[in-house]
């Protein structure tokens, strides 16, 4: 009873679809690549263990940077459900805007991985945060170090660590990746390879919901983190933060070096910030309030500001004349009180008779100084202005001047020494002589030195001819190893003998000259005081020096900017900072002295701090048109008021819930 | 008399025994596969986990399958109606008291099991439609025989198609492989073909360049040859047929079908997707790609497989076990696998030819089809040739209902060739 279609399609059907489906998965499974990396990336997670940073630690022993525990509060929004939005806002310190904002922002982006929700938490929140983690089962932590900063000063050289971009990521040739942090500034920058260590690695199984499923491998390809070297600098932390209270409502610079090695002792920025305020959760807040800042604080003035030297240009130019033999030491030139060039007179401060070449340093006779300068120049010997000149340059430029130094700092500026080449450009060749160019012989015109230089500069005389590169780092250590930096010497081929007529010269200035009142009991303190002429306004007043005047040990720069006279302020400040770092304490005495540097004012601070809820901030604005009817308020230490200020807000506004101001909000929000 | 005894009882068939055999095995291991953490503890053998419950499910068919080769095929004949209407009413029933557990299937809690009427309506179908072939001077050839046949296999399909189980529709549907050994005309089913080709078309194109296409063609054509009546008929039928049916097919997907099932197809046909579609459908799809994929030509090798075992692949014990097994056994393994059915529905099909009654050739046709769509849908859906239609994988895929259903299946079938000769010519 056979019927119908024997024959069967189904028979045929089956054949032709085991054929397309063979094919298919052959095309799948043999064809195509790719496809074993992607289940590979798909389960093996790449956890990075961040190594601990190096320390910095000074010259005495004392630990400058030192790292902290911090926690990134991750989040994968695919597991998150039934979020409490108030009860994290309670626990996180935050308000409701921000935490929709970033969970709508990890949505659109990564939400099938943990992803930062809040980075770098302090540990007081966080330890609020972890008793009641459980409740948020999609919320997990990962521990990250924080740079710490027990001194809370030394920003500009220390420097800090920022998220590295696009850039920093190409040139580290694969060592960094997104999200990590690297030095940006500073010591941090300059020594990031040997600081930072070597991460570590950790590769796990994960399943789809990111829970951990075992090692890969056994753990066979992990790489357990390598700690950074320590950093040995030459710094005094003590001598450090004295020179930055000392600088405190002041701009300028002081730097300080021991003149044998060439280490840098101190390193002043001012107004300088504490560095602890650019870690953490609040690093962005604040740096765009430091970035704003009319006083540019984020400005390493040390290696960075260029002054016109001013009258501490005359201990090198003295130097040069003593070499060069336009003059003897005995030779000495009437002082009518101005040296005549055409119809211009450079004016000299009071009347010193007739001064040898101590007495007008003594009382930094201008004359003087232009009629060696032009001497020098002149001279018969030289075949034209431009040949002395340039034998000028050649001398002057062997005490760093117009030149980088070469300090473990990046961003050091050249400062300015004019060449022929420049004058003939301006003048024309052949048309120009001393009397021309006659401000150089004063520190003044042209002539622009970093602070670091002359502090440079003052280091030479007190080795008596020579100079070290100047440096901060001395040595790194790790396990007992030691890596120290090669020590390139420099020296200047002016005689000793010269080198002690001047030495003797600037201690008559501290003695009995220009810088009397910066005279410390017991030290012979050598140095030079200089007020440096400004277009945009009041004059900076400028010191530099050396003491003790035998076996020197400190030379230091001190630059105050419009503040006047040297010997107003930067040449008490620099007395200070050298009795400071000789005898340890300031004299009886001398105490008044401190005080008044330490409250002289003449700038007001900054707004930095942990950023304020809207609350605060409408508060604020209002507090602001309050300063504005009574004027500058001056504050005693920025850091100290600005943290004060918002806990005395806080409370308030816990009293005063009012409405939010939404454009002041997003600024809350970085 | 023995010797008579011996030609009406032959031993039941033992390739498809062993090929039965071979992927329940295969199943129970693969879930395992699936769920096995790494780690032998105590509640190894807990009820919790799937493949103890397969297992057990297992045991069950085992002892089922003795029980149905026990039976007289008289008996299974008899009851072929009642089972039908039985489950008929089980049907009906599942869309007031069922449970919606995954979206679009539909469960009847019995406490201890839960019973998918579905997967036993496929076989109770096959029973119903063997024996109304079966029955004295059936010719299929009157309109009445026609309808009756085509109500048998309509009526469940109408309440599967209710519950919204697009891929058991499917399988339904491909009753017509039956219907056609029966004595239907090939055309019907190339004429399922053209729709389905149609449907693709009108779905990647847009339906109305489809409508203008089929009319110009048409025009063409009635000038070539428009002297000829017949031709001009079956060419004007044709033409409206297909301009409708296009048209239908775009309104059924735009209005008829579920968002999730739009965006299935949508992926399949290299459309673009919604922001969702690609975090779920799409997403779902690569990752079983990837599993597949990743196996290679011998694969990762048994209980390796990191793309199935941390979940990856979404219902890995269930629709998509073959994802498990392309990852874990590779191209090979996947090719011994397709070679089993092959094997096992060939050999099902030269049973079915032998059988002297049209009881067992309908029946037993009627599993190689069932079996045959399961498969085909099943594994093409896993690598992306197929929309994801959710259907198990026959044997293998978890599951009590569906592993029962097809071990009735094949016991019966069995069952019926080893008796094949008591049958009168």
């Amino acid at each position: 009873m056979r019927r119908g279609n024997e024959s069967g399609i189904l028979e045929k059907a089956i054949f032709i679809a085991a054929v397309i489906l063979i094919v298919k998965l052959f095309f799948l499974q043999v064809l195509t690549p790719g496809y074993k990396l992607k289940a590979h990336d798909n389960v093996v997670k790449k956890v990075t263990i961040y190594p601990s940073r190096g320390l910095v630690i000074d010259r005495k022993g004392k630990v400058m940077v030192y790292n902290d525990a911090v926690y990134d509060i991750l989040v994968q929004w695919n597991i998150t459900k039934n979020l409490d939005t108030l009860r994290l806002c309670e626990l996180l310190n935050t308000d409701v805007a921000f935490v929709r904002k970033k969970l709508d922002e990890i949505k659109r982006t990564t939400p099938n991985k943990p992803t930062p929700f809040i980075k770098l938490l302090d540990p007081q929140t966080f330890a609020r945060l972890q008793e009641h983690l459980f409740e948020f089962p999609s919320f997990s932590f990962q521990t990250r170090t924080v740079r710490r900063y027990p001194f809370h000063g030394g920003a500009s050289v220390l420097g800090y660590l920022s998220e590295v971009t696009e850039n920093n990521i190409e040139q580290s040739s694969g060592y960094y990746e997104l999200g990590d942090y690297m030095g940006t500034t500073g010591l941090e920058q300059f020594y990031d390879s040997l600081l930072r260590g070597e991460k570590g690695y950790n590769f796990q199984v994960v399943d789809v919901k990111n829970t951990y499923k075992g090692k890969y491998k056994d753990g066979k390809d992990d790489k357990t983190p390598v700690a950074g070297w320590d950093m040995v600098s030459g710094l005094d932390a003590e001598l450090q933060a004295f020179g930055e209270k000392l600088m405190q409502g002041k701009v300028g610079g002081i730097v300080a070096i021991e003149p044998s090695t060439g280490e840098i002792l101190a390193y002043v920025s001012s107004p300088g910030y504490d560095p602890n305020l650019l870690t953490g959760r609040y690093r962005r807040h604040n740096f765009n309030i430091l970035f704003k800042d009319y006083y540019k604080p984020l400005l390493n003035r040390p290696i960075q500001a260029m002054y016109p030297p001013g009258s501490t240009f005359k201990a090198t130019a003295a130097l040069v004349m003593l070499q060069q033999h336009t003059h003897d030491e005995k030779w000495a030139w009437f002082c009518p009180g101005g040296y005549r060039v055409g119809s211009h007179v450079v004016k000299c401060h009071g009347s010193h008779g007739i001064p040898d070449v101590q007495t007008a340093l003594q009382y930094s006779c201008n004359s003087y100084f232009c009629k060696i300068y032009n001497d020098f120049i002149m001279d018969s010997t030289f075949a034209s202005p431009a040949i002395g000149y340039q034998k000028w340059w050649d001398m002057t430029s062997q005490f760093g001047y117009g030149k980088k130094l070469g300090i473990d700092l990046k961003g050091e500026k050249k400062g300015n020494l004019p060449s022929v080449k420049y004058y003939n450009k301006i003048f024309g060749e052949g048309k120009w002589r001393a009397a021309t160019v006659i401000s150089n012989s004063i520190g003044q015109g042209e002539v622009l030195a970093t602070p670091l230089q002359l502090a440079n500069a003052m280091a030479i005389i007190a080795n008596r001819g020579y100079y070290i590169t100047p440096k901060i780092c001395r040595y790194f250590v790790k396990d007992k190893k030691y890596r120290v930096s090669k020590k390139q010497k420099f020296i200047t081929n002016v005689d000793t003998v010269y080198y002690r007529y001047v030495a003797e010269g600037l201690e008559k200035v501290v003695e009995a000259g220009t810088a009397r009142g910066a005279k410390i009991p017991d030290i012979s303190f050598c140095g030079k005081t200089g007020t440096a002429q400004n277009p945009h306004g009041k004059d900076h007043s400028i010191f530099s020096g050396f003491a003790p005047k035998d076996n020197p040990k400190i030379a230091i720069a001190v630059f105050v900017e419009n503040a006047g006279f040297g010997a107003t302020y930067a040449a008490p400040i620099a007395s200070l900072m050298v009795e400071k770092y000789l005898n340890d304490t300031i004299a009886k005495k001398r105490i008044p002295l401190q005080e008044r540097m330490f409250k002289a004012k003449l700038i007001k601070d900054m707004e930095v701090g942990i950023p304020k809820t809207p609350e605060q901030l409408k508060q604020d604005s209002l507090a602001k048109v309050k300063a504005k009817n009574d004027r500058i308020k001056f504050v005693e230490d920025s850091v100290k008021t600005a943290k004060q200020k918002s806990k005395d807000q806080k409370e308030k506004a816990k009293q005063d819930s009012s409405a939010i101001n939404r454009k002041e909000e997003e600024i809350f929000q970085e | 008399m023995i010797a008579q005894n011996k030609r009406a009882y032959d031993p039941i068939d033992s390739t498809v025994l062993y090929c039965y055999l071979f992927l329940v095995i295969l199943g129970v291991l693969s879930i395992f596969a699936t769920e096995y953490n790494g780690a032998v503890t105590s509640s190894f053998l807990n009820f919790k986990h799937s493949y103890v419950k397969q297992a057990t499910f297992a045991i069950v068919a085992g002892l089922m399958f003795f029980v149905i080769l026990g039976f007289d095929r008289r008996i299974l004949q008899l009851i072929s109606y009642p089972m039908y209407g039985i489950i008929i009413l089980l049907l009906a029933s599942v869309l007031f008291i069922g449970e919606k557990t995954k979206g679009d299937q539909n469960w009847i809690n019995l406490g201890f099991f839960k019973l998918q009427p579905t997967e036993f309506a496929k076989f109770a179908t096959a029973m119903a439609l063997a024996k109304y072939f079966d029955t004295p001077n059936m010719r299929f050839v009157t309109r009445k025989e026609h309808l009756t046949a085509y109500a048998i296999i309509g009526l469940p399909l109408l309440f599967v198609a209710a519950q919204g189980d697009a891929g058991s529709c499917l399988v339904f549907a491909a009753f017509i492989f039956v219907l056609n050994r029966e004595g239907l005309s090939d055309l019907f089913i190339y004429l399922g073909l053209y729709m389905i080709l149609v449907s693709v078309l009108s779905l990647m194109i847009n339906q109305y360049i489809i409508i203008g296409i089929s009319i110009a063609l048409f025009c063409v054509l009635i000038y070539w040859n428009w002297l000829n009546k017949q031709f001009v008929k079956i060419l004007t039928v044709l033409m409206i047929g297909t301009s409708l049916y296009t048209y239908s097919v775009s309104y059924i997907f735009n209005n008829v079908l579920e968002k999730h099932q739009r965006d299935r197809i949508n992926v399949i046909l290299g459309k673009e997707l919604t922001k969702e579609a690609k975090r779920g459908v799409a997403y779902n799809l690569n990752q079983s790609k990837i599993a597949i994929g990743s196996g290679g030509i011998i694969g990762k090798g048994y209980l390796q497989g990191t793309q199935t075992r941390y979940n990856y692949v979404p219902e890995t014990s269930t629709d998509f076990i073959f994802s498990a097994i392309g990852e874990e056994w590779g191209f090979l393994g996947s090719l011994v696998l397709i070679a089993v059915y092959v094997i096992m529905l060939l050999r099902l099909l030269l049973l079915a030819e032998r059988q002297r009654s049209p009881y067992g050739r309908v029946y037993i046709y009627s599993v190689v089809a069932i079996i045959f769509t399961h498969v085909v849908i099943n594994i093409g859906m896993t690598i992306g040739l197929l929309p994801v239609i959710g259907i198990p994988l026959p044997f293998l895929s978890y599951g009590g209902s569906s592993l029962l259903s097809f071990t009735f299946m094949i016991a019966t079938a069995l069952k019926l060739d080893s008796e094949r000769r008591m049958t009168l010519r």
